[in-house]
Order: structure tokens, then sequence, then C-alpha cells
């Protein structure tokens, strides 16, 4: 009964094929592990892992590839509860979930609790303010919304720009994401690895679309929770005997916070302190003394150059001294930005640690408390105005299904999240145990391993050939990827590791990029600029933009910009800021009109980036601004920077509305509609209670 | 002149419900979501599986108090689509 089997395999389909491919990734990983005891090289086991993961998506690109503007864009809108939640689950664990979060624990202890607070806790607003309404509007993007809720081309160019940047800065960081893992597992290149990685995003998205996103990105999900899950499992195991990491990570914590309290105080850490806040001074003064003062430090390292040749230093001194001086800005500009830059890092390793139980730290602790709210504030309300997680919800089957929906991914998702903490207190655990105190020449293998690439630095300022918490720089990036080597587990650990990362990563790029083409190719030149194009040239058109969209992430990504998770920080900012107060007012507040929308959008935006720029960036030389920097208000850092940009987008919009006329019966009636999944009455004033059809 | 028309009104009341329902759920978020972490040291003082509670909550409870909100506001907001008649087929 061919029949029979065919709607079976509809209604199963998807859980079948999520369990098959589970089986599947688990026996390559159990085949690669033995491989790799007969003696194949951990290159190979990088390549396999690299090229298995592309191979799903192009494969499942292949079989779901489509050509219909419906399927391509919203899957059709047929796609069950938990199947859609778990993909847009995927979506939305990022390089900055999987990688940069367990790396913010262990850099800040409890203050990176704000990105697992901010990004679960947007769920609830996504879901309570967010989902119903945009599945019950069910158009293609989140500009189409505003247009059909405010009226007008205006509102739509200015929502699709947004939606282009947040995207963008966003995708930026899952590409270099990207670069990191291949440059580490498969020592590619990182430039290479960036467009390797690209290509295989491409192929999937290219010819399914969303549909191709919905399956790809459930099988993504498997890979990434079974890599996530085993290292710190395995970990835990070991060191506790508990398999049970989540929960019962509590004694290491102890353990850890015990030992952190004995490092910390060492004399010799309380020294080397010491040395970084004299550094910190002297570049202080340094930079007053501009531009001057480059020129008596060029001298000074020249007159000490001379004074070593002339006495018996040694040769390697001497060059050492050379390379100091050669690499000194060029400029004073240069000289300003570079100098503003070390003398944060030497500040910020003057400071005696936190451990990782302390809420906040002592000498700043309001500072450090506002600093966190913020940071709440600003991941809360990005998280439900993302536009390729807002897109998700115009795919699903009927708005009860988008509220059933937004419940999956959030579990999903905490799947993950629960692990994080595991993690940095596991890695803290081993990296002061086992490389603090330790003699430079004879650290781990790993710690070698991650300098090379320079996510890992070692500055022996005291010259005692011994490291000091305070001389050890870890990328935060690096902790959940080194994680099995810090363990001494086996490669093939580390290569499924990067496997989930890069799944992660890409499945993520992947839904980024497709919102960026939506805004481009249908909001601005098939809405604004060609209403009359058919729908395949619509599709060509979408696809040639998704490819300079993705050429353009990658060549901004191989600029390494900042850490993912910073740019991830500043994409949710920019986000909210500009969308945020449109789209809830849009539903909830019916006095809301154009123009308040309007101003709103982009004086929210205009703050935001503002702040952004000025606070994190001294020069932006490619538009040729030199010293901007500016110190932050009220001392919130960068990345909180969408604290000023939402409230300021939220007051303009009330209040521009407020002054101008009140919006027409049009979008009364569009609010109407949004409310209530199925209408009741007859607009025509004729109470009739339509079919139920 | 109000449409008071009884498909109106009952319109009128499901839409206050559903405001009701959010805004409570809310309320409970924005406890969980700012004040916990306001409070952390205070709450530090009281254990919870071995961990001090404010970072518990900031850790783990906060993430299954979230996941428990968004299933209770889907499981009463598809039953009071049922009660009004205002569900999708």
């Amino acid at each position: 009964m061919p029949n029979r089997l065919r709607l079976l395999l509809g209604a199963y389909g998807p859980a079948l094929f999520v369990i098959l491919f589970g089986v599947g990734f688990t026996l390559i990983v159990l085949v690669l592990a033995w491989l790799e005891q007969r003696g194949l090289s951990q290159r190979w086991i990088g390549y396999t892992f690299l090229f298995l993961t592309l191979l799903v998506f192009s494969m499942v690109g292949l079989f779901t590839r489509t050509s219909d503007v419906a399927e391509y864009f919203v899957a059709g809108r047929r796609v069950p509860a938990v199947y859609s939640g778990m993909s847009s689950g995927t979506d939305w664990l990022s390089a900055a979930s999987f990688i940069g979060l367990a790396g913010a624990l262990y850099q800040s202890g409890y203050q990176g609790l704000a990105f697992v607070i901010g990004w679960t806790g947007g769920y609830v607003l996504l879901a309570l303010l967010m989902a119903p309404y945009l599945r019950k509007f069910g158009q293609y993007t989140l500009p189409d919304f505003l247009a059909a809720r405010y009226g007008g081309q205006g509102i739509r160019l200015i929502g699709a720009l947004a939606v282009i940047l947040a995207s963008l800065i966003y995708v930026v960081a899952q590409v270099y994401g990207v670069g990191l893992i291949t440059s580490r597992f498969i020592t590619l290149q990182f430039e290479i690895g960036v467009y390797l990685g690209l290509a295989g995003v491409l192929v999937c998205t290219f010819l399914g679309g969303m549909r191709a996103l919905l399956h790809a990105q459930a099988a993504q999900y498997v890979i990434l929770l079974i890599a996530y899950i085993t290292p710190i499992t395995i970990l835990s195991f070991d060191r506790t005997g508990i398999p049970a990491p989540p929960v019962l990570y509590a004694k290491a914590m102890h353990q850890l916070v015990d030992l952190e309290n004995e490092v910390f105080n060492r004399p010799e850490e309380v020294a080397v302190r010491a040395l970084y806040a004299e550094r910190a001074d002297r570049l202080a003064s340094q930079i007053e003394k501009l531009p001057g003062s480059l020129a008596a430090e060029r001298t000074r390292l020249s007159d000490q150059i001379e004074r070593m040749k002339s006495t018996d230093a040694s040769v390697r001194e001497i060059v050492q001294v050379e390379r100091e001086r050669r690499s000194l800005p060029a400029t004073p500009q240069l000289a300003h930005a570079k100098w503003r830059d070390d003398l944060k890092e030497a500040r910020h390793r003057s400071e005696p640690p936190v451990t990782d139980l302390e809420s906040f730290a002592l000498p700043e602790e309001g500072n450090s408390r506002a600093n966190f709210l913020a940071l709440i504030f600003c991941l809360t309300i990005g998280t439900a105005s993302l536009p390729h997680l807002l897109m998700r919800y115009y795919s699903i089957a009927s708005v009860s299904q988008a509220r059933r929906s937004v419940f999956w991914s959030l579990f999903f998702v905490a799947l993950v999240y629960l692990l994080a903490p595991a993690y940095a207190v596991f890695v803290k655990l081993e990296v002061l145990q086992h490389t603090i105190g330790v003699p430079v020449e004879s650290l781990p293998a790993w710690v070698n391993a991650w300098t090379k690439i320079g996510l890992v630095s070692i500055d022996d300022i005291n010259h005692d050939h011994l490291l000091q918490w305070a001389e050890l720089t870890i990328n935060p990036d690096v902790i959940v990827l080194a994680t099995p080597e810090i363990a001494g587990l086996p490669y093939v650990i580390s290569g499924m590791v990067a496997a989930g990362g890069l799944a992660a990563a890409l499945s993520t790029a992947e839904g980024l990029l497709l919102s960026i083409t939506s805004a481009l190719s249908h909001d601005i030149y098939f809405k604004m600029l060609r209403p009359d194009a058919s729908s395949s040239w619509r599709l060509i058109v979408s696809k040639s933009v998704m490819v300079g969209v993705a050429i353009l992430a990658a060549s901004i990504a191989v600029q390494r910009p900042a850490s993912i998770v910073d740019m991830v920080a500043w994409a949710f900012s920019v986000a909210g800021s500009a969308l945020f107060p449109a789209l809830v007012l849009g539903v909830f507040w019916p006095r809301a009109n154009c123009a308040g929308a309007l101003a709103g959008m982009i004086a929210g935006l205009a703050v935001t980036i503002f702040y952004i720029a000025r606070v994190e960036f001294d020069s932006i030389p490619l538009m040729g601004w030199y010293g901007i920097g500016m110190n932050p208000w009220f001392g919130i850092d960068a990345a909180a920077a969408g604290i000023y940009g939402v409230p300021v987008g939220l007051v303009t919009n009330i209040v521009v509305s407020l002054l101008t006329k009140p919006p027409g019966p049009e979008s009364q009636q569009f609010i109407e509609r949004l409310r209530y999944p199925r209408i009741l009455y007859n607009r025509d004033a004729s109470p009739v209670r339509s079919p139920d059809a | 002149m109000p449409d008071l028309s009884p498909l109106r009104l009952q319109q009128k009341r499901y839409w206050q419900k559903t405001l009701w329902l959010t805004g409570t759920l809310l309320v409970i978020w924005f406890l969980v979501t700012f004040a916990a972490p306001f409070f952390s040291v205070s709450l530090n003082e009281w254990t919870f599986l071995g961990l001090p509670l404010g970072y518990f909550i900031a850790a783990q409870g906060s993430l299954i108090i979230y996941i428990v909100l968004i299933g209770l506001y889907a499981y009463l907001m598809n039953r009071l689509d049922r009660q009004f008649g205002v569900d999708e087929q």
C-alpha cells in the first residue's frame, strides 16, 4: 500500500529523519575513533568531519530544491511545531551559543550569565508579544509587516535596512566562527576556511531556501547536541564520577572557587598584577603626551639597542627589542588607537580576578550590576526582534502551532544552555590545576596549538619563566573547542566538537543569509523597485543577491573585527533598538502611526550605532575617522548599547505618534485582524459567524 | 457609534483576557529576569542543589521558569481560542 506508506512517512517522516541521522552520526564517530586507534592522522579526522558537515547541507539542499516562491521563503507554511521548533532552535544556536557562551562564563563567571538569561528570557517576549501575531499576519518578511501596519514604502525601506544591518553583523560573527574552527582543526588558512564554509551554506540555502533550511537545521541540531554533550559528560564523569554535568557540577564549582581564592592571592600573582598596573600607567601618560611620546618611545628603544650592542647582551634579546621598535605604530593616530587598546587590556589584567560564584565584582559593584542588567535587557529585547528568528514564525501552519513552536525551540535551546556553566567550571578547574605555576616551556600541548593561531597568548611579564594567571590570555572562543584537548580526550572528540561548532555557525549563517536576501530581493527590489517582476525572476534576483551578501560577509570576517560574543551583542542591540518598539507598538498600541514608527526606528538605530562606534572603536580607517573614542555613559559597555537605543526608539515612537495624526481605519482593521486567530464577524457590521473552513 | 453586537463584545473580552494573561506572565518574567539578578548577592545566602541560590537562578533556574512560562502561555491561549471560538480549524 504505497499510499498508506506515504501517509505514515508524512506524519513520522521528520522524527524518523532525525533519529536515523543521529544514529548515523554516532556510527561515523565510532568508526573514526576506531580508525584513530589504528593510526588515522588528526588532519584526516578534521577533514572527514568538515566535509561530512558540508555534505549534509548540500544533500539536503539538493533534495529539497525548489523554485516556488512560497516554498522558498516560508516552506509552504505547513510545518509541525516540534520540528519547526527544533529547526529554529538550531537557527538560534549560533557560533556565539556553541562556542562563545561557555567561554564568556569561563572569562567572567557570574557576569557571563547575562547571556544565558538574556538569550533565553528573550524567548518569553518572543512567545508572548511577537510569534503568534506575526504568524497571523503571515507574509514573507518583517518589513512586510511594518509596511502593512503603518503604510508606506519609507517604513519598508528603513525596516529592510535595519534587518540587513543587524543580520550582517550577526552573520559576520558566524563566519568568523567558521574560520576559527577550520583554521585550528584542518589547519587551513583562516581566510580559506571562511570561504569554504560559506560555499557549503550557499549550496543549501541557494537551492532550497526555507524548506531546505528546515531539514538541514534539524539534522544540524542532532550533530550539535551530540557534540556539545559528549565531551563535558566524559570530563565530568572522569573527574567526579557523575555523568550528569548540568545538574551536579556544584561540587566541582566549590573546588574551583577554593582554588581560585588560593591562586589569585599568591604573592607572585599580586606582583604580576602590580606590573600590569605600572604598564597601564605608563601607557596612559604616553597617550596623554602624544604625538611627542611616540618619537620619544622610538628614541628610547633605539638607545636601548645601542646600549645593548655595546654591552654583551645576547642577540636574542637585541632582536626582541628591535622587534618591539618595529611594531611601534607608524603615526600618532594609529598610536592613539593601539595604546588605548593596550591600556584597556593592561588595566583589566591589573585588576584582581573575580571568583566564579561572586555575583558582582566588589570595587565597582554598582557598575558591574548595572552592566549586567543592561546586557540582559539588550539581549532579551534583541532576541525578540532578530529578523531571522521572527521570519521562522511565518513558516508555521497556524497561530496555535506558532505558540507551541516557540516552546519547543526554547526547549531544544535550553538542552545546550544548561550545560554551558558546567563547561566553564570544569575547564577552568583544569586550567588552574595544570597550567598555573607551571614553567612556560613545559605547558600542555593544547596551549601551544592554540597559541599558534593567536587565540591563546602568554606574556611572561615578570620574566620568572613560570605562568601566572594574569599572564595567560585565553580567547573565550577557544574554551569549548579546546575542551577535549584540555581534558586529554582522543582527537576524534575534538573533531566532533568542531563539527558541532560548524553546524551551529553554518546553520545560523544560513538563516541570516536568507533574511538579508529576502529583505533585499523581496522588500527593496520586488516591493519597491520592480513590483511587476515575475516570480521566477524574483528567485533569480534573490539567489544572486545571496551570493553577493555571502562574499561581503566573508570579506568583513577576514578582518577579524571583534570577538564573536561582542559582535553578536551588537547585532542584538541594533535589531532591538530599530525593530522592537515598532513591532510591539504595532501590535499592542493602535495609536502608533507611520511617522512615529519611522522616527522611532531611525532615532533608536542612530543612538545605538553612535554608541557602539564611539565606545568600542577609537578609529575607523575605512571612513578616515580617527580619535573618535569616547568614555561610556554611566560606565555601560558597548555590548549593551541597546540600553540607550531601545528606550530612545520607544519614546520617540510614542511622542511623534501622539504629535501627529492618528492612523487611518485600515490600520485599525489590520490590528483587529492580528488579534484573533480567526475573525468572527463580517466587517460590514452584519455579525455573521464565518463558516468553519 | 460603538459597535455593541454580541460578537464584538465577545472579541473584546477575548482580547482583554489575552492581555491579562500576557501581563501576568510578563510580571513573573520580569521578576526572574531583572529582580533576581539585582538581588543575587542576598539570594546567594541560600543554597539550592549545592549552589548559591542567586547563581543557580541565573544559570539554570531562570531557563526552566521560562520554558514553563511559554508552555503555560501556549496551553492557556490555545484553550482560550477554543472557548471563544476563534481557533483555526
